[in-house]
């Protein structure tokens, strides 16, 4: 039990930030036009970044998967990373 | 049947100017009307870039001149402005959606009309990721820009590596004529003797 507590000189086990869904701080919908916002839950690959990584709750995700779609369909934003 | 608010983005040719932009909104105008609804908003992105090409009968599209129309009417009205732009070639995608089940004040004579710049997204120039460029970084597109520049550019560069490796094949052909072409076909034909020798003698061996 002893070697469990931190020693003296030892720095303390730093946990990351909490993460919060933006769109429940800001109280602001998801749109299918708000490409700027959209941008930040894809990945470089052009796919819906999970959860775990954003931080959006489970209301605000299902809203996001189905804008994201939405603007993949008005070629706002791509499917895939393009073809070079 | 219920009155909704109803907005529909749509994608225009991009060799549209302002006035066949005008003529195309009037026309869809003139569909939302028969069916007692009414054009409130007529919001211009201009012309912007597509994620990817679309293709429509033969035509590959790489950039496209987008509208946003906002309008009251009845599920009768959005149905029957799709049909119509499915019917024209001016239109190359559209989308209708809800934006409020009221039904919002349709006293206005005129549509309002704005001009909004949305951020494009693009893949970075060293190839990692995406970026959104902000409407004040943006270029302004020309009419030369809706042809692509790479694809001009490809068969010129094609061209040029070619040129160089046929005339140097021919520099060296004509250089030696004489010497090249037996060295080519002597060097071969020793080999099958001696193999064939070899594999008699193997054979009688």
């Amino acid at each position: 039990m002893a070697n469990m507590e931190p020693e003296a000189g030892e720095r303390r086990k730093q946990y990351p930030r909490r993460k919060v869904c933006r769109f429940c701080q800001e109280k602001s919908q998801v749109n299918y036009k708000d490409v700027r916002t959209l941008c930040f839950y894809i990945s470089e690959h052009a796919k819906i970044l999970p959860r775990r990584m954003t931080g959006t709750c489970a209301k605000h995700q299902r809203l996001l998967a189905k804008e994201i779609k939405k603007a993949r369909i008005m070629a706002l934003l791509p499917y895939g990373p393009p073809h070079i | 049947m219920k009155t909704r608010k109803y907005e529909t983005l749509l994608i225009a040719r991009p060799e549209f100017e302002k006035e066949q932009i005008e003529d195309l909104v009037k026309r869809l105008s003139e569909r939302i009307e028969r069916n007692q609804g009414k054009l409130l908003e007529v919001s211009d992105w201009g012309l912007r870039k597509l994620a990817y090409p679309i293709r429509l009968r033969g035509e590959k599209f790489f950039y496209g001149r987008y509208l946003l129309l906002v309008y009251g009417g009845t599920g009768r009205a959005v149905k029957e402005l799709e049909d119509y732009m499915k019917l024209i070639d001016d239109t190359f995608r559209f989308n209708s959606y809800v934006v409020s089940e009221e039904a919002p004040t349709m006293d206005q004579a005129e549509p309002v009309w704005r001009e909004e710049v949305v951020p494009e997204l693009r893949l970075r120039d060293d190839g990692e990721g995406l970026e959104v460029i902000e409407p004040s970084k943006q270029r302004k597109l020309s009419k030369e820009d809706l042809y692509r520049p790479k694809a001009a550019e490809k068969p010129a560069v094609v061209e040029a590596g070619e040129t160089p490796a046929k005339a140097a094949a021919e520099a060296q052909s004509a250089a030696i004529p004489g010497q090249a072409a037996p060295s080519e076909t002597s060097a071969p034909e020793p080999v099958k003797p001696e193999s064939a020798s070899e594999n008699d003698d193997s054979k009688e061996e």
